[in-house]
């Protein structure tokens, strides 16, 4: 949808707002009408007020929604210079090792023009402070540490800072202060990692518990403050720590970002290429579709014999990015061009003059890139320099994909605003609706029939609650057989291993006959003593049946080990993207029946309910609450990357590799696993197969044996909340409507005057109730495909 | 007094007009204060109305303005003028003549009324009993149905035929919405409400059917395709003076609305700077066809 069309169903979603929060204080103000009792009604005078205030709330969403660029990318790409460049001054720390630790926002607040930063959630950091300061004390780790001090001054001056007692604070003015800050926290990082103490990366995983620096974006200082707060995120590098909780922290952000910026490094296209990052790079274009813009930084580096700019493109949309992004999405960019010249704007702007180039290190930064070799002869003509800084913005070519971006932002932004109040416009708009018809129509019947319609209605509410069990034994047959089809695979693939090294054990016996004969032979050749010596029985006998294999030539024994390594490896990979594909066919098809038979089963249930209450002259409205969706797609192979990083972490620090199988290969490293390396006078070398076997057959199991509950959190979990939900709600609205008709028996007990004014006010609100419902389900009619779009 | 003519472009296009207006203007004779009230309240576009209605010489202004002035006598004898001449509708004649009689009522009690303004009276009631007989015996003769129906088709003629295009489609849909409202077709369903609800309820949806037909021909949309409200209010009027005419035009026709229970017609008619809150900003061809019918004929 075009953006002036998001404009307008903005527009109609705020008349909307303003109308039903206008009736419901109407509402309010009649006497007698909503009341606080002790049964759910369509409305109470609480939930009345409540609404009021929700939608107050939703008009202030509306006005001023958050807006989040992430920026993402590859390690050192520049994605903190970018955001530099955006904001105009260097907000962040770019430098040229590893900077950002944890994901930050900086946030547009205009007028703000020194930065601050504000970390409300420093505790968790204080209490690894702690932490680390009762280790730094500790014998054991003295020498590290020590080693530590001496090779990396900010190492030093961090456990100086920690030794000291210092805390963190909660807020920081200032960007040296800021610059301190962040560099503190990357080294704290690094710290935790080197003395083995957990870094609390788990209680930054959402985006109220990250540090946020808010400061005024230079580029938007111009711009209306209508159209809602940006903020841009700044992320760790994919590759920087590697922790789970990174990586399912990241996904989250993604996926609630409102626009995805990825910055690729030009000059290490290539080598980004390898499978890890081309992995991390897709998954993140496949959370963030629509929304993603990829550019491509340190595109000042290109000679005249680099790839040209098409190239470039395709190179990356359709090699690396598997056509997940279109070339239109892809820009060659300068962000430090642009931050140059972004910050030099800023600068002059405010001061009317650079600083002194002898105390800023940028400005010479700026002077070189902008003025050339002999800027110095140029730095103090300000005509001149005004036009290099637009000739350094242009050639930074930052212009497009900067308001390409915030363009998308900005619509994704809105369209997640006007879908939030669409729905709590529809369901206010039904409890009004439903409330004024039933107590409307009430007063003229007598309270027996009313009792009728209770009894009902209690029918309805029965025959909910009972297809509500269906449902969830539903479920979990399916999520019987999901984990019986996941074990199948299982099984397969341990027998498939088996076989494997079955093949390899047999190879190796040969192998090791053949090499039995040959010592054979040079000992006939040999002295005595040499072979006195040598005597080694299973060395000497060679037998099928012994599960040990032996071989006097390193290289021998170790291009068999390699050769199980792999192929194991290679069964275990396939393992892993058959069970993916069957766990997402399996769970795309069961949703989709699932969400037709829930939303036919109680359409049907909804619709006798209209239609009766109709005839007996109630009209009442409601809509079959609405289906996100538990999102597998996205999460199917995260599922199971998180099965083995569970399982790893407490088995061993060390980074899995990629998949399933790369942890595997780390067990045949660093495990016993039958692979021993005799060395005495002579040095020969054992495969043990039972043992190699046994230990594959185990690992298989416990990598996998968190499958039952992975399978468990991921899909039955959000499965059955997802359903709580709908009958909570549709449950709720049945039930209010029987408060309704409760209250309605209260009513008679007013005196004919009372009734009579009720009624007529009654009937002057419920003439603009259809409109109304209609109008707010149509909004959310319009707004909701956009949302999946 | 020679009979008033109606002229101006804009009557032609809004036969009710005068229609109402004779009707406002009877409803406007303040028995107690003897003065007519819409003089006070009402701007120059009633006073150009009724020099429309009244020819342009000045003579004839004079006497207009010097009856008025007479308070309750003066409107009497104009209100007689116009129920003869300018009044063509029976529901224009049903609602003067249930002024008339309620006016008779007040004037019995209060004592400083001549005997001759109460002959006067029973004169015009006289007078519009027979024009209401006489047209109901008209309607007796041709079915009623019939005639509705050849309103329908002729407004709804006119519209396509392009006689209202520099309207705005929602301004056509309420013009002609008035059209009917104040003729035959209106009248059927007045008498249908009172014998027979669901006859009237058909008779309303056939009516928002067609506009339905009309608007989304003019927008080019289906029935139920969302647009912004501006497809249905964008206007066309090029000349100024139209421009002014018609706009004070619509004022006037629709001063009944209000924001709140009528947001269409209120919006359509009275061209408020801010849009009331009950009025959406994106809605279809159906839903300006339904709200329109609703306001107009659904109007107390
Ligand atoms: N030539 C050139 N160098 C750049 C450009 N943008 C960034 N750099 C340099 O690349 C290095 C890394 O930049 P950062 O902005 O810290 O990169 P990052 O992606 O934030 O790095 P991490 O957060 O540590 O992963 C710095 O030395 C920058 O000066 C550019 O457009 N051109
Ligand atoms: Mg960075």
């Amino acid at each position: 949808m075009h953006e002036h069309n998001i404009e307008l169903l903005k527009k109609e979603a705020q008349r909307l707002v303003k109308s039903e929060a206008s009736l419901l204080k109407e509402m309010l103000n009649i006497e007698g009408l909503l009341v606080d009792i002790n049964q759910e009604q369509s409305l109470s005078k609480a939930s009345a007020e409540q609404a009021v205030g929700v939608l107050e709330d939703e008009q202030r969403k509306l006005e001023n929604f958050d807006m989040i660029i992430a920026v993402v990318g590859t390690m050192k790409a520049g994605k903190s210079t970018t955001i530099n460049a955006i904001v105009g001054s260097e907000v962040l720390p770019n430098r040229n090792r590893p900077m950002t630790a944890l994901p930050t926002l900086i946030r547009h607040t205009k007028g703000q023009t020194t930065p601050v930063l504000k970390f409300e959630n420093n505790q968790p950091i204080n209490e690894l402070i702690l932490n680390l300061e009762k280790e730094i004390q500790n014998q054991n780790q003295f020498k590290k540490i020590e080693s530590l001090c001496q090779s990396d001054p900010d190492m030093k001056r961090l456990i100086e800072f920690i030794s000291s007692k210092n805390r963190y604070e909660n807020q920081y003015q200032g960007s040296d202060a800021i610059f301190d800050f962040l560099r503190g926290l990357n080294d704290l990082v690094r710290l935790s990692r080197e003395i083995d103490i957990d870094f609390p990366f788990e209680k930054y995983i959402s985006m109220n518990q990250f540090p946020i620096i808010e400061i005024e974006f230079v580029h938007l200082k111009e711009t209306d403050s209508n159209q809602g707060r940006l903020s841009l995120l700044d992320t760790p590098g994919p590759n920087e720590a590697g922790q789970p909780h990174l990586r399912k922290m990241m996904r989250e952000q993604l996926q609630k970002a409102s626009a995805v910026l990825a910055v690729l490094d030009y000059t290490q296209l290539k080598s980004d290429a390898d499978y890890e990052v081309r992995k991390e790079l897709q998954e993140i274009a496949d959370t963030s579709k629509n929304r993603l813009y990829a550019i491509v930084n340190k595109f000042d580096q290109q000679d005249r014999r680099g790839d040209d700019e098409e190239t470039i493109k395709n190179f990356i949309s359709l090699d690396l990015m598997k056509e997940k992004i279109t070339n239109d999405s892809i820009f060659p960019v300068s962000s430090k061009w642009a931050y140059l010249a972004n910050r030099a704007k800023h600068e002059i702007s405010l001061k009317n003059n650079l600083p002194d180039f002898e105390k800023e290190d940028w400005v010479q930064d700026f002077a070189e890139e902008a003025l050339g070799k002999r800027w110095k002869g140029k730095i103090n003509d300000r005509e001149e320099i005004l036009q290099a800084i637009e000739d350094l913005w242009t050639d930074s070519r930052f212009e497009l994909p900067l308001k390409k971006v915030i363009e998308t932002a900005h619509s994704r932004a809105a369209i997640f605003a006007i879908d939030s109040t669409a729905a709590k416009l529809l369901n206010f708009s039904e409890r009004m609706s439903n409330l004024i018809n039933i107590r409307e129509t009430a007063i003229k019947k007598d309270a027996q029939e009313l009792q009728t319609q209770i009894q009902h209605l209690e029918k309805d509410i029965s025959e909910i609650e009972n297809s509500e069990k269906k449902c969830k034994t539903n479920i979990s047959q399916t999520m019987i057989s999901l984990e019986q089809k996941a074990d199948a695979v299982l099984r397969n693939t341990k027998k498939e291993a088996i076989e494997l090294i079955k093949n390899y054990f047999e190879e190796g016996k040969r192998i090791e006959k053949q090499e039995n004969q040959k010592t054979k032979e040079e000992l006939r050749n040999k002295s005595l003593i040499r072979k006195l010596l040598s005597t080694n029985k299973s060395h000497d006998d060679f037998d099928m049946n012994n599960p040990i294999m032996s071989f006097s030539d390193r290289s021998t024994a170790l291009d068999l080990k390699e050769k199980i390594n792999k192929s194991v490896s290679t069964v275990l990979q396939n393992t892993e993207e058959i069970i993916i594909k069957e766990m997402k066919d399996a769970l795309s098809e069961f949703q989709n029946l699932f969400h037709q038979n829930l939303q036919s089963s109680t359409q049907s249930i909804v619709e006798r309910m209209e239609k009766r209450s109709k005839e007996d002259g109630f009209e009442i409205n409601i809509s079959i609450p609405s289906l996100s969706g538990v999102n597998f797609n996205v999460s199917a192979s995260q599922m199971l990357d998180d099965i083995i990083s569970e399982k790893t972490e407490t088995v061993t620090r060390q980074r899995r590799k990629s998949g399933v199988w790369g942890t595997i290969c780390k067990w045949f490293d660093t495990d016993d696993w039958g692979w021993e390396e005799y060395q005495r006078k002579e040095s020969y070398y054992v495969i043990n197969i039972d043992s190699v076997h046994k230990k594959m057959v185990s690992q298989i199991d416990s990598v996998f044996s968190g499958m039952g509950e992975t399978i468990s959190i991921y899909v039955s979990k959000p499965l059955n909340k997802e359903l709580e939900d709908f009958f909570d709600e549709l449950r709720k609205k049945v039930e209010g409507i029987r408060g309704n008709l409760l209250q309605s028996i209260t009513d008679k007990n007013l005196n004919k005057m009372k009734q009579e004014a009720l009624f007529l006010e009654l009937g002057r609100l419920r003439k603009s109730m259809p409109a109304i419902v209609k109008d707010s389900k149509s909004l959310k009619g319009d707004i909701e495909p956009l949302v999946t779009q | 007094m020679p009979p008033v003519e109606i002229k101006n472009d804009v009557f032609r296009a809004m036969n009710f007009l005068p229609e109402k207006f004779v009707v406002d203007f009877a409803n406007g004779i303040d028995v107690a204060r003897d003065h007519i009230r819409f003089q006070r309240e009402n701007d120059k576009f009633l006073m150009r109305i009724l020099n429309g209605f009244s020819g342009k010489s000045a003579r004839r202004q004079n006497e207009i303005n010097q009856s008025l002035a007479d308070g309750v006598e003066g409107a009497l004898k104009w209100l007689t003028e116009l129920a003869h001449s300018v009044a063509k509708t029976n529901y224009a004649l049903v609602k003067v003549n249930e002024r008339v009689a309620v006016i008779q009522k007040n004037v019995i009690d209060l004592a400083h009324y001549s005997a001759e303004t109460r002959q006067k009276l029973e004169a015009l009631s006289v007078q519009l009993h027979s024009r209401i007989d006489q047209l109901s015996h008209e309607i007796n003769r041709i079915d009623i149905t019939q005639k509705a129906k050849i309103q329908l088709d002729h407004v709804f003629d006119k519209w396509g035929a392009g006689r209202l295009n520099h309207f705005s489609p929602i301004t056509k849909c309420y013009i002609t919405l008035e059209e009917l409202y104040w003729g035959n077709f209106g009248d059927l369903c007045r008498s249908q409400i009172e014998n027979n609800q669901t006859l009237a309820q058909t008779m309303l949806e056939n009516l928002a059917n067609r506009l339905i037909q009309q608007l989304t021909k003019e927008a080019d949309t289906t029935a139920q395709q969302r647009v912004g409200l501006s497809t249905w209010t964008n206007q066309h009027i090029t000349s100024e003076q139209i421009a002014t005419d018609w706009i004070e035009a619509l004022n006037y026709a629709g001063d009944w609305a209000e924001p709140d229970p009528h947001p269409f017609v209120f919006t359509t008619t009275q061209m408020p700077n801010q849009l009331p809150v009950f009025l959406p900003r994106i809605c279809s061809a159906e839903r300006v066809a339904e709200a329109m019918v609703s306001e107009i004929f659904e109007r107390n």
